[in-house]
């Protein structure tokens, strides 16, 4: 999707186009869900703040200062908002992966779920591998498109999946990372 | 070997369609505020120049009769004090508005004396 298409997106929205409200969550909600499952590492919870984030996206879209690149200020308010999840599920109390930025162990995980699979996997990278991972081979972007979202160069998204992907198969495929 | 993208469709929302199309319904009905329907244009449109007059006439009875006590009896002056308040007045101005007048301008003028 062009520019223009975006900032066309906008002012329909901001017109009041349902329609075009529509094309813009389902435009936006791979990428807020890919940062949130790389932040809070919970697939359900991660929908739920996708939701979210969109949410108060729609409700501010008035404040977006330049319609014509939504991306990066989508991105600062997904990744916003999952870490607030996080806080909210800490001062609950309650037992979430509170170690999100920081690469862990990966735990065993149950036999036969490839999703809790590949959480656990998932568990091994940083935070910003994780991200660019999910958002090229979950939700299937350019690298070009994920630079722009996560404010990185072109370079550096290649580097971090390569690196990921790497780290990924020893977890999930180790005989054959080891070959 | 890490060319080959990871196979992430277990954890993909859209691998129930139904499920996600709730999804973005949910956060359409939420994030966009509900249109105005057209007959609500149509009927604020109609009543609009009715209702701004209303109010304008509401705020010049108002300040006049507002202003009907400060010129009533001096204080002190007990005896006419009761047989005042009903001639004069909020009370005399709400009976002028519901009985009506021949000359609305002279009774007004009365009110104000």
């Amino acid at each position: 999707m062009s520019q223009d298409d975006d900032r066309d997106l906008v002012r329909r929205i901001l017109d009041g186009d349902a329609r075009a409200a529509d094309a813009f969550a389902r435009r936006w909600f791979g990428p807020c869900y890919a940062v949130a499952l790389a932040v809070v590492r919970h697939p359900q919870d991660a929908q739920d703040v996708a939701q979210e984030s969109l949410i108060k996206a729609l409700r501010r879209l008035d404040q977006l200062a330049d319609p014509g690149t939504p991306g990066p200020w989508i991105h600062a308010i997904a990744r916003n908002t999952a870490l607030s999840h996080l806080a909210r599920a800490r001062r609950r109390g309650r037992s979430v992966d509170l170690d999100a930025v920081t690469p862990i162990p990966a735990p065993a995980a149950p036999d036969g779920d490839e999703g809790a699979r590949l959480v656990h996997a998932l568990g091994v990278l940083k935070e910003h591998e994780r991200a660019v991972v999910l958002l090229h081979d979950l939700d299937g972007l350019p690298h070009a498109e994920i630079a722009t979202f996560l404010g990185v160069t072109e370079t550096n998204s290649r580097q971090l999946l390569f690196v990921a992907r790497k780290k990924l198969r020893a977890v999930l495929q180790p005989e054959e990372a080891m070959s | 070997m890490t060319d080959h993208p990871i196979d992430f469709s277990p954890l993909d929302p859209r691998r129930d369609p139904d499920r996600f199309d709730g999804m973005i319904r949910h956060v359409v009905a939420r994030g966009l505020p509900p249109p105005v329907s057209p007959l609500t244009w149509s009927l604020a449109r109609l009543f609009a120049p009715g209702f701004a007059t209303a109010l304008v006439l509401a705020l010049v009875f108002g300040v006049l009769a507002a202003r009907v006590p400060a010129a009533g009896p001096a204080p002190g002056d007990g005896a006419g004090t009761a047989a005042t308040a009903t001639s004069t007045g909020p009370f005399a101005f709400a009976t002028w508005a519901a009985t009506g007048g021949d000359d609305p301008w002279s009774d007004l003028d009365m009110l104000r004396r």
